[in-house]
């Protein structure tokens, strides 16, 4: 079951390298979405395998003996949620991107380098191997902005390039700074786990305690790329400037990416300094809740929303970390998974209307049921999924979270159903105004196969997992008991 | 006999360049024809040469005035290997004329051959007189580019100061020489050892012979002259002499800094201040100062040239890292810098030959749709020189940062972290202009696909370098243990 793990991660990089082959434009693209789906595949081949009672699959072979450096990839309960939804939603970003007339190679090879990132960060067991995919992804989000993105993607791209390797430099001295402090020296997650604790290194001839500051370099390069309030003026403007395909294969590579690596870095090396600043986690995630429900209440763009949603959804996520509870741990986990598919159907539907009204602006496009209803229905099940309603996988993620945050403290979940309800108003708005609203679109064509495929399948996920959460839940709630302990 | 044998290889390149003298002189038909066979016929004779002189182990030759090792063997295989680029980059460039094609080669077959001599050399006397030939050989490659000021005020600027650095090693030298009657590095040493020196003499030798080899080595407060040297010269010289100034340099650097200067600790494989004055700091102090100035300098360039100086002279203060560390682990990523800095130099100067020369923001604006698959590789090159992954650069800046945070130096690390992320932010500006509008300019040119083989050529071993770092680290691991220090 392990040799799945690299098959994982790297069919999508192998598909990149095939598009340079210059074959014709129709096979190119098809190898593209094959290599993406071969990697969807391992993922679900991986998940149905695992069994919460056994050990969890890792591949682990020495990459750089001299340093100590392993090609450590594994599976577990922190990061299975993420890694199913990024596999599985990668293959529609790429079909998406079907029509596509210019550069369409690049975009599909740029994308698959970028699928490879994100999976080789989720997955990675080795801190430089973390490092190593961490500091790749903003690579190809540089090249899909600069080339593809609207006016004005210049500053976006390039704050987005500067950002990320800020980011990169305070993990790369904080993972350098962990590296050093045991011997022998290693990045092994797995060995390096209880060896930190009381341990020193020196700032400019001063002792420091790790704790005290490779935990926070790491903590900080995390935030700046999640991104988290009040960090992400940058993620907004890249967002806006981008391709929405773009738009959606950035956000798997923000918070779902940042919070697990954190989850993992924070429970299993600084367990300690982790549920010492529990307050600090949930004030964060609060702050990040408000600060989204408000710019929501602001969006006048189909892209905006986006970048609001994703901000609201980082706070519940964050919020279950921060109740250091496995029930909150699960559903901080479910959240990942179930607004990233809320978000990528949103991004997809999105793309559709733009493709119609020419236009990301809500107030320019109404009354669209009638003539797209099948739109309609997607959209309004991932708004249902988005919000937690019964029967989707977002009402298994509040659930859980609610049920663990409520052992925390129940004013947290008081504050985080408040925005809920603001976020659930806001988007019924929203589709009222598109869908429902008094001018009727009859000039837009109905929506073709392909369209049906980016909206159909995501869509049965969310209900699929909202009806069978059990496996899941299972695997990853063995997982957060085992890390906890 | 021996001896004759282990001169051997740099005795090929004399010989060829020779050859190619008195076939410039003495016939006029098809000399251009046999000028690059010949001189790779040379290059590659010298490298088996090599190999099989390694078999003969570690020892001193020439009169004890020259040391076969593993760290030389090393140095000398990057020499031969850049001086292959080298001879190819000038075959296609537009920047040097025909009739000057035997001139650039034999001084790239000389240049090569003394700086092969230079990182074997123990011997002050050898190492000064070597050191000069190989700045003075190398800087006039610079003036054979079509009548350009710039390109001879660069010859002139590069003779001028390899007069001022041979003068100021060649005071060092003869300091030491008075108070230890030797030239020799080892009896220095053991001179040093026995009798003791004066600290004022050992502090004012000591800096001496470090600022001298900064001209060579391009590292504060002797680096300034590189980025105009290297703006006006061509491409393929700049390449060229920018590797082989380097190589020759940090050969002699460490070599001396190990022999002379520093004495074994404890464990093997690490080394130690000979004297009571700690002479680390300065180093640190002159890696810190050129890291964050040639940051500084590279993060306001736009233009090609010396944004690309910059970068390359950056490249030092990385290398001070490995020197600082002073032990084997530390020398042997200097050498795996150095292997990637060859390929990603000469590959980088290559790929921007195949352009035309267009150096403001401008004229560079859709330039990569002009030839997709050299714009492709020049900016893989451009992401390795800043060491960002999946390419070797990653894994060279690494290991040298590795080694700087190894001893502690973690202000020092913070300092490079920083120069990092103005380098790679100052590279990713001038990329934009590269890859943006790219649909509205059609213009292509006509496609050698000798050129085009060289740069895909070297992709080949950029990629080795990644997926290989582990034996190469290994090999590099071996070679620095395999000598006489």
């Amino acid at each position: 079951m392990k040799e799945l793990i690299p098959i994982l991660v790297f069919t999508p990089a192998l598909g990149a390298l095939l598009q340079t082959l210059n074959p014709r434009p129709a096979i190119s693209r098809t190898l593209a979405i094959v290599a993406s789906l071969v990697s969807a595949v391992a993922a679900i081949a991986l998940f149905v395998q695992m069994d919460p009672g056994l050990e969890t699959p890792k591949y682990v072979v020495a990459w750089m003996r001299s340093y100590s450096i392993h090609f450590a990839l594994g599976v577990d309960g922190l990061n299975l949620l993420p890694m199913l939804v990024t596999a599985f939603v990668f293959p529609f970003l790429l079909i998406s991107e079907w029509d596509r007339q210019f550069g369409r190679r690049g975009i599909h090879a740029l994308l698959l380098l970028l699928e490879t990132g994100i999976l080789g960060a989720l997955c990675a067991g080795d801190l430089f191997l973390l490092l190593f995919f961490l500091m790749l992804t903003p690579i190809p989000l540089y090249f899909l902005a600069s080339i593809w993105g609207d006016e004005g993607r210049e500053t976006s791209a390039f704050r987005m390039v500067s950002v990320s390797l800020v980011a990169s430099a305070c993990l790369f001295f904080g993972i350098l700074l962990i590296y050093h402090a045991v011997d022998p020296h290693t990045f092994l997650i797995e060995d390096l786990a209880g060896k930190l604790a009381g341990k020193t290194t020196e700032i400019f001839g001063i002792s420091v305690e790790l704790q005290h500051i490779a935990f926070p370099l790491i903590v900080f390069g995390l935030a700046l790329r999640a991104p988290f309030w009040p960090l992400q003026g940058w993620f907004r403007k890249f967002i806006l400037k981008v391709p929405t395909t773009v738009a959606v294969g950035a956000l798997l590579a923000g918070f779902p990416v940042a919070l697990t690596v954190f989850t993992r870095i924070g429970f299993v090396l600084f367990p300690e300094t982790m549920k010492a600043h529990l307050d600090v986690w949930i004030g964060i995630g609060i702050a990040n809740l408000v600060f989204g429900a408000l710019t929501l209440l602001q969006e006048s763009d189909l892209r905006g929303i986006l970048v609001s949603l994703s901000s609201v959804f980082a706070g519940f996520s964050l919020l279950g970390i921060g109740t250091a509870h496995p029930t909150g741990l699960v559903g901080s986990q479910f959240i990942l998974f179930s607004s990233m598919v809320a978000l990528a159907v949103w991004g997809f539907a999105s793309e559709i209307l733009r493709y119609r009204t020419r236009t990301y602006a809500i107030a320019e496009i109404q009354g669209v049921l009638r003539t797209l209803p099948d739109l309609g229905s997607a959209t309004l099940l991932s708004i249902a999924c988005a919000v937690g309603i019964p029967g989707t996988a977002g009402f298994i993620s509040f659930a859980l979270l609610y049920m663990g945050a409520f052992n925390y403290h129940p004013g947290v979940v008081l504050a985080a159903l408040v925005v809920s309800l603001v976020v659930t108003g806001f988007l019924i708005q929203v589709y009222r105004r598109i869908f429902l609203g008094e001018k009727v679109q009859e000039r837009f064509t109905r929506l073709g196969f392909r369209e049906r495929l980016l909206l159909i399948p995501l869509a049965g996920v969310a209900i699929c997992v909202g009806f069978f959460p059990s496996p899941f839940v299972e695997i990853v709630r063995a997982t957060i008991t085992k890390v906890l302990a | 006999m021996k001896d004759f044998v282990l001169f051997l290889p740099e005795l090929y390149l004399i010989l060829a360049a020779i050859g190619l003298i008195l076939g410039e002189v003495g016939y006029h038909g098809e000399r251009v024809r046999m000028i690059l066979s010949t001189a790779l016929l040379a290059v590659g004779g010298s490298g088996i040469q090599l190999l099989l002189n390694y078999t003969a182990g570690a020892s001193r030759y020439g009169h004890g005035n020259f040391v076969n090792d593993g760290f030389g063997l090393f140095l000398k295989l990057l020499l031969l290997l850049s001086a292959g680029i080298g001879l190819f980059a000038e075959r296609k460039s537009q920047e040097v004329s025909l009739e000057t094609r035997t001139e650039h080669a034999t001084l790239i077959l000389g240049t090569t051959a003394l700086a092969m001599l230079v990182v074997s050399a123990v011997h002050w006397v050898w190492i000064l007189v070597l050191l000069f030939g190989v700045q003075v050989l190398g800087s006039l490659s610079f003036a054979l580019k079509k009548f350009d000021r710039r390109a001879i005020e660069a010859a002139f600027k590069g003779n001028f100061l390899a007069i001022y650095a041979t003068l100021l090693l060649a005071l060092a030298s003869l300091l030491f020489y008075g108070i230890t009657g030797e030239f020799d590095l080892y009896r220095i040493h053991a001179a040093i050892v026995d009798k003791g020196i004066p600290d004022r003499v050992f502090s004012t030798g000591f800096s001496m012979i470090v600022l001298a080899l900064g001209f060579f080595g391009t590292y504060f407060p002797a680096q300034l002259w590189a980025k105009d040297a290297y703006e006006g010269a061509s491409l393929p010289a700049t390449a060229f002499a920018s590797c082989l100034f380097r190589i020759s340099s940090f050969g002699v650097l460490v070599r001396t800094l190990v022999i002379q200067f520093a004495k074994e600790s404890g464990d093997k494989g690490f080394w130690q201040p000979i004297t009571a004055i700690g002479w680390t700091p300065v180093i640190a102090t002159i890696a810190g100062v050129t890291l964050i100035m040639s940051a500084l300098y590279t993060f306001r360039q736009t233009d090609t040239r010396k944004l690309l100086a910059g970068v390359i002279v950056l490249q030092s203060g990385f290398y001070l890292l490995g020197v600082l560390s002073l032990d084997q682990v530390g020398f042997a990523s200097i050498l795996f810098g150095l292997a990637t800095e060859v390929v990603v130099v000469g590959g980088l100067f290559s790929s921007l030959a195949f352009f035309e020369d267009r150096r403001d923001e401008e004229a560079n604006r859709g330039q990569l749709s002009r030839s997709v698959p050299e714009g492709v590789a020049l900016l893989m090159f451009l992401v390795a020189v800043i060491g960002l992954p999946p390419l070797p650069g990653f894994i060279a800046k690494f290991t040298l940062i590795s080694s700087a945070a190894r001893h502690q130096w973690n202000g020092l690390v913070s300092i490079a972290l920083l120069s990092l992320i103005l380098m790679s932010i100052a590279v990713f500006r001038w990329i934009y202009p590269w890859i943006s509008e790219l649909r509205h300019r059609n213009e292509s040119f006509a496609i050698s696909w000798s050129h085009r083989m060289l740069v895909l050529g070297l992709l080949l071993p950029l990629a080795m370098l990644s997926i290989f770092a582990e034996p190469m680290l290994n090999w590099v691991g071996a070679s620095v243990a395999f000598n006489l220090w």
